[in-house]
């Protein structure tokens, strides 16, 4: 019966040992692979908020499937709540995961990156020099920052001025520079304009360096220079701040707030008509797709990459599938609620293609909260349908105004449910 | 609300008889839909805490909260901008994804 040639089988064995290990390393595998029972291969791309909750589902939707995902970093730092560590509420430790978790579910985790993907054999490469090849691939790699926009800021700038818009590194960094700096010093942070990634985040940040401000440096001021002239719960954030912060000025787009080029060496912030110098300067710059989508060529000239609505497949190349902050989802923001709804649906989707089976409308959802002290949350959220032109949003909103504490304070301890929950569903 | 019961029945049967991972219940995919209330409430409905947990709630109680909050009887923080998004039919069947 059977035709393989003696390598093709002790290939075929060494896949299902390696699979069985839970572990994939050193695979040089070209062409289609099709594991003895399994109804596809699936590798997933990234392991943050998108990708890891897509390899989870896709295992969860089909077992039977073989999940794949490749991520460089051991642990995961989450963006949400990192503004709680830089403003002295959080330990890093407690938004870090591992990946045992999706081990456990049944995905193999390899810990490298993608250097290149071949849409046309199915195949990709990682620096480790793997070759891996995929019946579908969902690609997940958050964003990168349009350092050839800004003068003056690029990687090197990010030690003196960071940007913290990817957490790790970047938020003990900044966290730092609070501390070390002297009562009275100025913090600037500068927000970029749409579309970024958590288009609550900046103001989110704003508030929670002024808590601490407020309590440890009573004399130092918080600036917040803004591309943008209206921003997410705008009406909210500015009610929070007249409660609670006398030390936050907001400049706004249409009043000179865009920062147009950053003096990293003497942490200065150029605008058209003047210059900052801060004592502590976040620069959260523009930003576009991570880069391995560009590298694949799933982008668009917006620098971001162009999807079918129902399935997240990108219009460029076939049986890849883009979601979280890299995609254009015309109609939900990019924020790690909306990736890990997307991921849902896009699981959802890749099981039913593989099967040969049409996929359904799917329906998404977010939630984001923003804290504006340990105890005032705000909130907005949303719950959508697929259609040809984008996700329509069904329902959805913010928080009303005008609420008293005890209103806030719930919010707040919802916030805190959100994170711990939706971190076990993705890496639990 | 007899017609809210035989939507109920509609789509629980449709549910019984479907027992693929991923079932498709019509137009709108109950499982994709129920699987985002695992972000608040907890994968399988279990929450660590702050949130409350689904698992203890019966079909029929996640069914009649969500139209409560929904209609605004039932005051709520979020709930209701969620709960407004649905349909009954979805209602009920994300009901009969997460209740006992
Ligand atoms: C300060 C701040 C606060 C936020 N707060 C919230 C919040 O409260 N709620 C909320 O919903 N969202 C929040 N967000 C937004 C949220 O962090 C992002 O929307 C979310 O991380 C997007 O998920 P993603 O999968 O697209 O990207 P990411 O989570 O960034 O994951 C991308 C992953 O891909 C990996 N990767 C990149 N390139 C490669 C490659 N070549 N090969 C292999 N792997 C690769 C990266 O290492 C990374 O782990 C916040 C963001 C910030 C900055």
């Amino acid at each position: 019966m059977s035709k393989h040639s003696a390598t093709e089988n002790s290939r075929r064995e060494f896949l299902q040992l390696v699979g069985a290990a839970g572990v994939v390393s050193a695979l040089t595998l070209t062409g289609r692979v099709s594991l003895a029972g399994s109804s596809g291969r699936v590798v997933v791309v990234g392991g943050g908020f998108g990708g890891a909750t897509a390899a989870r589902y896709v295992k969860k939707f089909d077992p039977s499937i073989d999940v794949t995902l490749i991520e460089p970093n051991i642990k995961y730092v989450t963006c949400p709540f990192s503004n709680a560590v830089l403003g002295g509420i959080r330990e890093i430790t407690t938004i870090t995961h591992a990946y045992k978790g999706l081990s456990k579910a049944g995905v193999k985790v390899l810990h490298d990156s993608v250097s290149a993907v071949d849409p046309v054999k199915k195949t990709l490469v990682t620096k480790g020099g793997d070759s891996i090849a995929y019946d579908r691939l969902i690609m997940s790699p958050g964003i990168d920052f349009r350092f050839e926009d800004v003068p003056g800021y690029d990687e090197a700038a990010t030690q003196m001025v960071p940007h913290a818009w990817k957490a790790g590194q970047q938020t003990v960094n900044l966290r730092r520079q609070l501390m070390a700096m002297d009562d009275g010093g100025l913090v600037i942070i500068a927000s970029p304009g749409n579309p970024f990634r958590c288009p609550p985040g900046p103001y989110e940040r704003a508030s929670l360096i002024a808590n601490y401000l407020k309590y440890n440096k009573p004399r130092s001021k918080l600036l917040l220079l803004d591309a943008k002239s209206k921003f997410s719960k705008m009406p909210l954030f500015l009610e929070g701040w007249a409660i609670h912060y006398k030390n936050i000025e907001w400049i706004a787009g249409d009043k000179g707030g865009q920062v147009i080029e950053v003096d990293a060496k003497n942490r200065v912030a150029i605008t058209d008509f003047d210059k900052h110098k801060a004592a502590v300067f976040n620069f959260i710059p523009p930003q576009k797709a991570g880069a391995i989508a560009h590298s694949a060529g799933l982008t668009n000239k917006s620098g971001w990459c162009p999807v079918d609505f129902s399935t997240f497949e990108s219009t460029i190349h076939k049986g890849i599938h883009v979601i979280g902050d890299a995609a254009i989802v015309t109609g939900m923001p990019k924020s790690g609620n909306a990736a890990n709804s997307e991921a849902k649906a896009c699981a959802a989707a890749v099981v039913a293609l593989l099967k040969g089976d049409k996929p359904t409308t799917p329906m998404t959802s977010n939630t984001c909260y923003s804290l504006i002290t340990p105890e005032h949350a705000i909130s907005v959220t949303a719950v959508w349908t697929a259609s040809p032109d984008g996700y329509k949003k069904n329902s959805g909103g913010v928080s009303p105004m005008g609420r008293d504490a005890t209103f806030r304070r719930l919010e707040a301890t919802y916030a805190r449910g959100w994170y711990a929950n939706i971190s076990r569903d993705i890496w639990g | 609300m007899t017609n809210n019961r035989l939507v109920t029945l509609a789509a629980a049967a449709a549910f019984l008889a479907c027992p693929a991972a991923v079932r498709a219940g019509g137009q709108f995919n109950a499982v994709l839909i129920a699987s985002n209330c695992a972000v608040c409430h907890g994968p399988g409905g279990k929450s660590a805490g702050f949130t409350p947990g689904l698992d203890k709630l019966t079909k029929e109680a996640i069914a009649d909260k969500l139209r409560k909050f929904r209609s605004g009887e039932k005051p709520s923080t979020i709930m209701h901008r969620f709960a407004k998004g649905f349909s009954d039919a979805q209602i009920d069947a994300i009901a009969a994804q997460l209740g006992k």
